[in-house]
């Protein structure tokens, strides 16, 4: 009778341990359940805005083209360096194609602005009104940037002379 | 007929304990059966959200990787924004300058005619100074009219135009340029 008492308490013990630690088990699983809810919700949302992402980046990419045209033709109107021996070569050959001469150019001294510097030019032609006019298109619409800032026309001896003031630039990191 | 036990008080509460105990045990069986089954359950639950969660996990990571392959493209463009405000920056507000010396070359009136230009401009203004012959005071009055009304120009002032011999004048003009369109280099050059 005693013996069967002890097996019956050890039995309780047991169920006991059983249910604390089957108890834990499920407290354990359900939360882990609720993580993996939360986790799916955030991970849903990280889906949501890496598609709009890459819907942007794919719209982008169908102007990789045009993006990669701009950026090479900025880079050719605002180089890296300051080009000096590029700036009077295009300026001779525009002359001599627009049928004026060349009297003068002269570069000044670069002004920093950023990474902006800013190289201030003075030219000086002979020619025609139509001359002037070509070169004007030529210098406005070239490949290198040029802003001109004053453009000085007379008349000597019968033809025109021609003065711009200008400013090229080339850009530093 | 009443039931008249005979056995000692000890016996029968030992009895009783012993039912008690027989019940409890049957209960806790019972209850951690429960817990098992629950526990099975939650398991078998489990397995939906976490094969979600993977498949979940690998779309992330392909699409992550497709961002990755075109992050460049992000940078290219960013950096084409910034060298777009550098080229702004440079360019600045400068007139048309091609457009007004074409204007000014063409619409001049047979009896005027131009012996200087001095066109100059800064961030806050750009100005034309014309010097030039005419036949008469009203050739130079009806250049300046027209002059204004041609979108390009405004506040076309006289400096002055006086008689130089009985044929020709000479005056002095000063005209300002209109600017309210910005300067579209990029445009011309890149065609976009």
């Amino acid at each position: 009778m005693i013996k069967e008492n002890n097996v019956r308490r050890v039995v309780i013990v047991v169920f006991v341990l059983l249910i604390a630690f089957s108890g834990y088990l499920v407290a354990k699983e359900a939360f882990r359940i609720g993580k993996l809810s939360s986790e799916i919700s955030l991970i849903k949302q990280d889906i949501f805005s890496q598609q709009l992402n890459l819907k942007q980046l794919k719209e982008l990419k169908k102007t990789e083209e045009n993006l990669r045209q701009q950026y090479a033709a900025i880079k050719t109107l605002i180089p890296d360096t300051p080009l000096e021996e590029q700036i009077v070569l295009r300026i001779q050959n525009s002359s001599v194609t627009h049928s004026a001469l060349l009297a003068s150019i002269r570069i000044g001294n670069q002004k920093k602005d950023g990474s902006l510097v800013e190289m201030p030019i003075e030219m000086s032609f002979n020619g025609t009104y139509k001359s002037f006019l070509s070169m004007l298109s030529g210098m406005i619409y070239g490949e290198r940037l040029i802003r001109i800032d004053e453009v000085r026309l007379g008349q000597s001896d019968g033809n025109l002379t021609i003065d711009i003031k200008a400013n090229t630039f080339y850009q530093i990191k | 007929m009443e039931h008249i036990s005979l056995l000692p008080v000890e016996f029968k509460s030992k009895k009783k304990r012993n039912r008690k105990l027989g019940i409890s045990t049957i209960a806790m069986g019972i209850a951690a059966g429960i817990l098992i089954f629950a526990l099975v359950i939650l398991k078998i639950l489990s397995v939906v959200p976490e094969s979600e969660l993977r498949a979940l996990k690998l779309e992330r990571k392909i699409l992550q990787n497709e961002i990755d392959d075109l992050l460049l493209l992000k940078t290219l463009s960013e950096e084409v924004k910034q060298q777009k405000k550098l080229l702004d920056k440079a360019i600045g507000t400068q007139p048309e300058w091609f457009e007004i010396f074409a204007f000014v070359g063409a619409e001049l009136p047979e009896n005027v005619n131009i012996t200087n230009i001095l066109a100059n401009y800064t961030e806050n203004s750009a100005k034309l100074n014309i010097q030039g012959n005419a036949t008469g005071h009203d050739e130079v009055a009806l250049w300046m009219k027209s002059l204004n009304n041609t979108g390009f120009f405004s506040d076309t002032g006289l400096n002055y135009s006086r008689m130089e011999n009985s044929n020709a004048i000479r005056f002095e003009l000063d005209v300002t340029i209109i600017r309210e369109e910005k300067f579209k280099l990029f445009d011309e050059v890149v065609g976009k």
